[in-house]
């Protein structure tokens, strides 16, 4: 059987919240991607939650752009939260005091 | 755009390798210097730059040895371990293995090297080095060390292209947090734009991190010393818990130092080979083309405006050619850096004792003549040292000291460069390398040679003298090798000895092996390219210089009564029209290794400096052909290969092959490429 490839970032719609994956390793070579898709969520306005179950990590290009996505969202009343963050990411963030941004 | 990080990995490889050879060189260096903090410095930078570049690209291996190896020299820079000749050796051990590593990692086969047998050593010596378990600051530390803890601000404000620095900051950041507690961090988003307007490629976030840690304040500043070019970095200590006035002073001297780094720093830039290759090639096109233009010119009326005009467009072109060359220029010393490890590893293998003085480091070659040059050293100083140099016990008998001197040493000759390897060993056993020449057929029982030429018959090709075949030396390739590889680069070579005093060889090189000083010769329409370094004389001989020897089928032209083999160039290369009576032509005199021979042909057009193509490159391999160039009227003109050109001249025996022309073998495939 086929094995099913999925894009490791990706935003799914589940009633009026948006859900955006994000899986292996979000880093600058992958940025621009997560860029187009968060530029559509923006646009969107709804709350969006991000699931990091299958993050193994993120670098300052990824977090910068969801930084980027947090801010237009609020502008807009709504949020973005961080959902499933693996404990190394965890400790990334928290050592790059960005642990509370969201 | 999407980032290639490919590009970023090459860069990285071809860092470690530089930060490879600082490594090992102060490796070796390590026992003498003692506690020689800033000695230690320069080799622990060199672990944590490949650490840190590594971490960036996931490189995981590559960041555990050398982290552990980091660990174990962050230890000897605290003197918390003594720098011991077991320390060196391991450590020696550890930074080959990570030279596996990498280069199995750039290979594409990461993991493939195990790391698991080094780990556990240098684990061992970290455990056994610490006196206790008490944290470093409560060690009796050494003065300039900090006792105390200090609480630092880290400002670390990276540049809008700093992810071309292909490092992940918050790796950075968290490596930093390895080193002390970090009491806070905040992240400045200030730069941070609107979605709509954010580039994923640029860094716009920055920190300022309050990190309270014992170590001083050069630590923390080497976490980001691999981006240093790529960020504003300021590092404050705000409050000491104790010993203030020897951190307060420590953070303020790193601060001057690092400053002075980057000074250094922003004076050089890494550019491709590929793009200088490009440069000197244009140019070497414009030199051509000016050529051209000055002949095409000469032909016209001139006035002196155009005139003065030429000159200094020839004048400039000339510097630019120059300038272009330069570039290319590297000190021979990173060639040379490489054998004091071969040195101390082969002397530790064979039970002698040697030491390697390197003189003339700093001298400049091609880059491109000084990558060719690391295996013909390396066996030439293998066979110094399990040839030449005696064990100690001989050499006390001898009367000289038990530790014997290897010299590697370069120096410029009249626009060449001269390389020697020379030993105080036992020197060339003439007897022995007769007696082996005659029973490997190479000389005849009879024949005449002077110590030279028998000095000369080491680099025939499968000769060993040596009693024993060791994996050192002694297989009976290689000095062979050696000789073709220095033929290659357009060199010579040659060895001088004195029994019981020790042997010197000497390579002689051209600069560079872009540019050729030539003499034109013509030989029918063509012209030919004689290289100046091999020329001795041109002569243009009386009837009574040319005599035909061995029934007809060979020539000699006698100078002042020595009688050299003659080669008609026209014959070899099959050029029609050429002079055929020696006497309406010249002989010019050639010297390969020792042996000189005339070359005959139609007159000698003048003294040029040409630009160097490669035929092999653009159409295939011609025998005695080194190259061709295009000259100053457009034609192209092929460079003798005279090393070649003896090898097949001397090499036609069958009257056959004679009568065909005298040098049929390398006729063919010339008169296709000239038509």
């Amino acid at each position: 059987m086929a094995e099913v490839v999925r894009e490791p970032i990706r935003a799914e719609a589940a009633g009026a919240l948006r859900i955006l994956h994000l899986e292996g390793q979000v880093t600058v070579a992958s940025a621009r991607r997560l860029l187009e898709v968060a530029r559509r969520l923006g646009k969107d306005g709804r709350e969006v939650s991000v699931r990091c179950e299958h993050l193994t990590h993120i670098d300052c290009a990824g977090v910068q752009v969801l930084l980027a996505l947090h801010e237009t969202l609020r502008g807009q009343g709504a949020r973005l939260r961080l959902q499933n963050l693996p404990e190394s990411v965890q400790q990334t963030l928290r050592v790059a005091g960005l642990a509370d941004a969201w | 755009m999407q980032i290639d990080l490919k590009k970023f990995q090459e860069t990285f490889f071809e860092e470690a390798a530089e930060h490879l050879s600082t490594m090992e060189s102060g490796l070796l260096h390590l026992e003498e210097s003692g506690s020689d903090n800033e000695f230690l410095n320069t080799i622990f930078r060199a672990a944590h730059s490949i650490k840190g570049a590594a971490g960036s690209f996931d490189f995981k291996e590559i960041v555990r040895l050398t982290h552990v190896m980091e660990n174990v020299l962050d230890k000897l820079r605290s003197n918390l371990l003594a720098p011991t000749a077991d320390l060196t050796q391991i450590l020696l051990r550890a930074s080959d293995r990570l030279r596996e590593v990498v280069d199995a990692t750039h290979r594409g086969e990461a993991g493939s090297v195990p790391i698991d047998d080094i780990l556990p050593e240098l684990e061992a010596v970290l455990n056994g080095g610490q006196p206790s378990e008490a944290p470093v600051a409560d060690a009796a530390a050494p003065p300039g060390v900090p006792r105390g803890e200090v609480v630092y601000a880290v400002v670390f404000e990276p540049e809008l292209e700093f992810f071309r620095q292909g490092q992940d900051l918050f790796l950075l950041l968290r490596e930093l947090g390895e080193l002390g507690e970090i009491l806070s961090s905040e992240c400045q988003r200030s730069r941070l734009p609107a979605l709509d307007e954010l580039d994923p490629e640029h860094c716009y976030l920055g920190w300022k991190v309050r990190v309270r840690t014992a170590r001083a304040a050069q630590e923390l500043r080497d976490v980001f010393m691999f981006v240093e070019g790529a960020c504003r970095l300021e590092v404050t200590a705000e409050a000491v818990t104790a010993a203030p006035e020897a951190s307060a002073a420590g953070a303020v001297r790193t601060e001057r130092r690092a400053a002075a780094d980057r000074r250094v720093e922003s004076t050089s830039i890494r550019v491709s080979t590929e793009k200088v290759d490009g440069l000197i090639n244009l140019v070497g096109e414009l030199v051509i083309s000016q050529a051209m233009v000055n002949q095409a010119v000469a032909a016209l009326a001139m006035t002196p405006e155009l005139e003065e005009a030429l000159m200094v467009v020839q004048r400039s072109t000339r510097e630019l050619q120059e300038q272009v060359m330069a570039i290319r220029m590297l000190p021979i010393g990173t060639v040379f850096n490489r054998f004091p490890r071969l040195v101390h590893d082969l002397t530790v293998k064979l039970g002698k004792r040697a030491r390697l003085d390197i003189e003339g480091a700093e001298t400049e070659l091609d880059k491109s003549v000084i990558e060719q040059l690391g295996d013909p050293l390396t066996h030439l100083i293998r066979n110094s040292i399990d040839h030449g140099i005696e064990d100690p016990e001989q050499r006390a008998l001898a009367g000289k000291p038990e530790e014997g001197v290897i010299t590697l040493r370069a120096y410029h000759e009249g626009g060449t460069v001269v390389i020697e390897v020379a030993d105080d060993g036992k020197g060339l056993d003439r007897e022995r390398i007769r007696a082996k020449a005659l029973a490997q057929g190479l000389i005849r029982a009879d024949q005449p040679m002077t110590d030279e030429e028998v000095n000369g018959l080491i680099f025939a090709a499968g000769f060993s003298t040596a009693a024993v075949v060791s994996d050192v030396s002694g297989r009976g390739v290689g000095m062979d090798v050696v000789k073709r590889n220095v033929e290659s680069l357009n060199g010579a070579i040659s060895v001088h000895s004195t029994p019981g005093k020790g042997s010197r060889i000497r390579i002689r090189l051209p600069l560079t092996l872009a540019i050729l000083d030539g003499l034109s010769v013509q030989l029918g329409r063509d012209t030919f390219i004689v290289p100046l370094l091999s020329i001795r004389q041109s002569v243009r001989p009386e009837p009574s210089d040319i005599k035909t020897v061995l029934g007809g089928r060979g020539e000699v032209f006698v100078l002042r009564g020595e009688p050299l083999p003659l080669v008609r160039l026209s014959r070899l290369f099959g050029v029609a029209g050429a002079v055929e009576d020696p006497q309406q032509g010249i002989v010019v005199v050639t010297e390969n290794d020792g042996h000189r021979f005339g070359v005959l042909v139609d007159d000698v057009l003048g003294q040029l400096q040409v630009v160097v193509k490669s035929i092999e490159r653009n159409y295939r391999k011609v025998e005695a052909v080194m190259g061709a160039t295009i000259l100053g009227d457009g034609r192209v003109a092929f460079i003798v290969d005279v090393a070649e050109l003896h090898r097949v001249a001397t090499r036609r025996k069958s009257p056959e092959e004679d009568g065909r022309s005298a040098d049929g073998a390398a006729a063919a495939p010339l008169q296709e490429e000239v038509a």
